[in-house]
């Protein structure tokens, strides 16, 4: 016992012996989120993902005590410049992870590509960013957004839908899922609107959409416009009379308590859900449901694995984390243990991932859960790797 | 009768060690600080021009932000045409700011008391829908500036040193010019037109072509804050024109005493200060913003610039404007 | 256009402007009354969701979680008028404005501060649960139905209550010449917590209907509340009727026009002049009538 406890000493004295002086006692890191505004009911099931991380890791990333600094985005752009100022000149962190919607993430590449700052982006991937404006600083762990949704087209066309009606929220993660929903739909688009970001009344857009003569409709409403969006949908008697398709933002755990039985059959695209079965996840949602009581979302799930994956990689450089290239290089190899299963990073930094079609159905003691219907795409990558520059 | 003010030599030291603060701070290669210092001032223009309406006219416009956005947008805009030079972008942004001033004001000002004050609400948020609405210019989203404007060869505002320098001079310069103008002919009739109405048609005088004017200029002077936040961000967004942000500019104007013009420079850094220690100390420092303004109408009989000046007369408007 | 969406959406405008009824009347009798502009309406509507959400989660009746949240409202109402309103009905509008605003900013982080960042669950009540038969083919949400019921109800109880009863002869009075009635020997401060109460309260009901349909979060009110100011100024600040006309006005507008410009000005023009619709009006009313359509001061 006294012996291997020294040789363990004698290991670690070794490991941190041979990071030379750049070993850290400890990492700084920058965790921001939309807590506040639209998006805050995401930015808040981020955190918890993020809550399970550090129990499982011990407050710790590869090892070393990790100082988080939080900040608040506010699912603002400007807000995420002025914070990612601060985060870097003000708390100088080592690095920064986080952020809940893609307009956040295109406003935080000047100041991280200034600074030389790696960011691991939690949720969400714009088009641009994984195409021509590829970042080397920016490693996406959750998503390329058309990624998400894709495949939701054939789905819907399998699904007999002919008449497609496609509304989402306007900013640019609504256009990019609203539009790889309806590349790969070849019947009829009756329609495709956007409604402005903070309307959470959709009466009109209701009737428009009964009017319509629609026989499907995907709708893109993460957030609380999600919880207004489906609860006003079922009481205009539109649940069950006209199937309902989304990507994951739509409903799930986070929502189902406000939403209710009004989400019952909801058929929507998500690289994760609770149910995946592989080992980490089945230990990350076993304990999340312990904390939390219920099943995690997805957004908790891209979190915890934001943070596994930093593990990871601050592991594999022993704790040197201002030699940013050699961060970068053990980031790309992304080896650690998704609650995905596999997971692996592509040219642009963008996720390899499967895609899976869902629906919500209740469990026998009537508490809703996601389903896996159909695996839709199988570890594929995003529709914009090419444009990227970095090979 | 309007006293004039003396401030006193002590108070002089104050506010001069601020300016000598503001002036060191660039210096000393802390870019988050430097950064702070240009936006005091950049909020301190849009506060002070403010002030010409609200304190020297009585004219309590709820939708200042809009000339603020308009700036901003201005910055944002021309360098996609391939204009990046300030001798243009400056100019240009008081012109479409002026320009909307004058439609607006127009409007306006044919309204007075509190409908004047949801009027200039109304059109503030008519700009904030264009802007939202721009999808083509990242709609509600906005985007990030594609280049900085540079002042001259390559001098660039994106450098936080260059910013927070040009933005203290612009300052002092525009605050001098406003001084100006309420010492003149033309301010004297809008404060006779702030007191006293009736009198002022008796000695043949119209108000509103002097308002409208004042509100042209004043509202112009804006759009160069505007200018200098757009290069602070390195981003160009339609949150610059929210109803909130004129709602927070009032409250600088009144923080540190309308009328004044010094006093919103004040109020301005003590708000963006006030920002930074209390979102450090507390989550929900929000709250503690909304308790410190209720308290400042409530409690405090003028602002600080007014407090500091103690008992020497001060030209003042009573508190909340009569109309 | 079919003729079931014109009838829907004329239901759903009727239903936006009976809210914002709700809310003007209230911003419009503190101004008629007590020469008060009270930004803080939109809170008053907030807090009316937040509480009937917190009391419907404890009990499984709504007419219960309903008298309380209402209860709970006038309370604070009640609070608020005694401590921080009071003083400002001597100070200019600039001051109220001001002061209002920032109990509305601390109020919207109050909530947060006790009830958190989430999104609040409401019930809709059970026997408003479900959709009437409009023609062949339109359902339309019985619980909208009611919203508006009860809002025109509200209206017709206020109308019964300053033209029938002491109290409303008093507040009338007070609109009118309010430095006299206190020479008659009327309690003017607690009169003017009485309107103050009453006008929270409906704003409250605005709120406590629209939980159910919304997201109860924070900030919920303010959207609403700007609306609301439209509404005041189109209608005339200080009168009622103007306060009806310009509700029922406003709530069509902005939902014919969300309908409408979109299909008549293309996507990007139709949907800013759509959302900036309720603001062309405004400026429009107030170019040809400063004072609103109504309006006497």
């Amino acid at each position: 016992m006294i012996r291997t406890t020294l040789a363990a000493i004698a290991a670690t004295c070794l490991a941190f012996g041979s990071a030379g002086a750049y070993a850290q006692q400890k990492i700084k890191l920058g965790l921001i989120l939309g807590l506040s505004g639209p998006l805050n009911v995401v930015g808040a099931e981020q955190k918890r993902g993020f809550d399970i991380a550090m129990d499982h890791l011990g407050g710790k990333l590869g090892g070393i005590p990790v100082e988080i600094v939080q900040a608040d985005s506010k699912a603002n752009p400007s807000a995420t410049v002025q914070e990612f100022s601060r985060l870097i000149e003000k708390d100088k962190v080592d690095l920064i992870t986080g952020l809940t919607a893609s307009n956040e993430i295109i406003a935080a590449m000047k100041p991280i590509t200034d600074a030389k700052m790696i960011f691991v982006g939690m949720n969400g991937g714009p088009a641009p960013l994984a195409g021509e404006q590829c970042n080397p600083y920016y490693f996406n762990v959750s998503f390329q957004n058309a990624q998400l949704t894709a495949g939701m087209g054939s789905y819907m066309v399998n699904a007999g839908v002919k008449k497609l009606y496609l509304i989402g929220m306007d900013y640019e993660a609504g256009h990019e899922h609203t539009h790889a929903a309806r590349k790969g739909y070849s019947g009829d688009v009756v329609a495709h609107t956007f409604t402005p970001l903070s309307q959470v009344d959709f009466a009109a857009d209701i009737a428009k959409i009964r009017a319509s003569g629609a026989d499907g409709v995907f709708a893109f409403y993460p957030g609380g416009p999600g919880i207004a969006f489906v609860r006003q949908w079922n009481q205009a008697g539109l649940g069950g009379k006209i199937p309902l398709f989304s990507n994951i933002a739509l409903s799930e755990p986070t929502v189902f308590q406000a939403q209710g039985k009004t989400a019952m059959g909801i058929q929507m695209s998500a690289v994760y859900f609770a149910a995946m079965d592989n080992p980490a996840n089945r230990k990350f949602v076993a304990d999340f449901r312990v904390k939390f009581g219920r099943d995690p979302a997805s957004y908790a799930g891209l979190a915890y694995d934001a943070i596994m994956l930093i593990d990871s990689a601050v592991r594999a450089v022993k704790g040197d984390v201002k030699n940013t290239e050699a961060l970068r290089a053990a980031l790309k190899k992304a080896d650690f243990p998704s609650v995905r299963g596999d997971f692996r990073f592509n040219t642009n930094q963008q996720p390899i991932q499967s895609t899976y079609a869902v629906v919500v159905d209740a469990r026998p003691d009537n508490s809703l859960y996601l389903k896996e219907v159909k695996v839709a795409a199988k570890n594929a990558p995003d529709d914009f790797v090419a444009k990227c520059p970095m090979k | 009768m309007m006293a004039p003010h003396r401030p006193a030599l002590g108070f002089k030291l104050i506010l001069g060690t601020l300016l000598l603060a503001a002036l060191i701070v660039p210096l000393l290669d802390e870019p988050y600080y430097t950064k702070l210092i240009a936006r005091m001032a950049i909020l301190a223009i849009a506060a002070m021009t403010l002030d010409l309406l609200v304190g020297y006219a009585g004219l309590v416009s709820f939708g200042h932000a809009a000339f603020f956005g308009l700036g901003v947008y201005t910055a944002g805009l021309l360098p996609m045409l391939g204009i990046q030079q300030a001798i243009i972008i400056f100019p240009a942004a008081a012109l479409i700011a002026g320009l909307f001033a004058l439609i607006s004001g127009a409007v306006s000002l044919r309204a007075s008391g509190l409908y004047f004050i949801f009027i200039t609400l109304a059109f503030s948020q008519m700009v904030f829908y264009v802007g939202q609405g721009l999808r083509m210019f990242g709609g509600d989203d906005g985007f990030q500036l594609k280049a900085p404007t540079l002042l001259i060869g390559n001098v660039s505002l994106g450098n936080p040193v260059v910013l927070a320098y040009t933005m203290i001079g612009a300052l002092v310069l525009l605050t001098w010019v406003s001084h100006r103008l309420t010492r003149s002919r033309f301010g004297q009739t809008i404060l006779a037109a702030r007191d006293n109405e009736s009198k002022l048609s008796a000695l043949g005088l119209a108000p509103y072509p002097h308002r409208l004017v004042l509100y042209v200029i004043a509202c112009s002077m804006c759009s160069v804050a505007g200018v200098g936040f757009a290069n602070l961000m390195e981003y160009v967004s339609p949150s610059t024109m929210s109803w909130v942000v004129s709602g927070e500019l009032l409250f600088m104007v009144i923080l540190g005493s309308a009328a004044t013009l010094i006093g919103p420079i004040l109020g301005a850094v003590v708000f963006v200060g006030l920002e930074q220690v209390l979102s450090e100390w507390t989550e929900h420092w929000m709250f503690w913003l909304g308790a410190l303004l209720v308290l400042r109408v409530l409690l405090l009989k003028d602002g600080l610039y007014g407090l500091l000046l103690g008992k020497w007369a001060l030209r003042r408007q009573p508190s909340g404007s009569h109309q | 256009m079919a003729l079931g969406l014109l009838i829907e959406q004329t239901f759903n405008g009727l239903q936006l402007g009976m809210i914002l009824f709700l809310m003007a009347i209230g911003v419009t009798l503190a101004f008629g009354v007590m020469n008060l502009i009270n930004l803080a309406h939109g809170s008053m509507l907030m807090l009316g969701a937040y509480f009937i959400a917190a009391a419907s989660a404890k009990t499984p009746s709504y007419l219960i979680a309903f008298v309380v949240a209402m209860a709970g409202i006038a309370l604070v109402a009640a609070l608020l008028e005694v401590t921080l309103i009071r003083p400002l009905y001597a100070r200019g509008h600039l001051d109220q404005v001001l002061a209002t605003f920032g109990i509305s900013i601390a109020l919207n982080e109050l909530v947060i501060w006790i009830w958190g960042r989430e999104a609040m669950f409401v019930s809709l009540p059970e026997a408003l649960d479900g959709f009437v038969q409009i023609g062949s083919n339109i359902q339309y949400p019985v619980y909208r139905l009611a919203i508006t019921s009860v809002a025109i109800l509200a209206g017709l109880a206020l109308f019964a209550l300053l033209s029938r009863t002491r109290l409303g002869m008093r507040i009338r009075a007070g609109a009118e010449k309010g430095e006299m009635i206190g020479a008659l020997g009327v309690n003017v401060r607690a009169l003017f917590t009485a309107v103050f109460v009453i006008s929270a309260m409906l704003a409250a009901l605005g709120g406590v209907m629209l939980g159910p349909l919304l997201a109860v979060q924070s900030g919920m009110g303010d959207p609403l509340l700007i609306l609301a100011l439209a509404v005041v100024v189109i209608g005339g600040i200080g009168s009622l009727k103007g306060a009806l006309v310009a509700s029922l006005l406003v709530g069509l507008t902005d939902t014919f026009g969300r309908m409408v410009f979109p299909d008549l000005l293309g996507q990007l023009v139709g949907n800013i002049v759509a959302n900036a619709s309720v603001y062309i009006l405004m400026a429009l009313v107030i170019a040809i009538r400063p004072t609103g359509l109504f309006g006497k001061r």
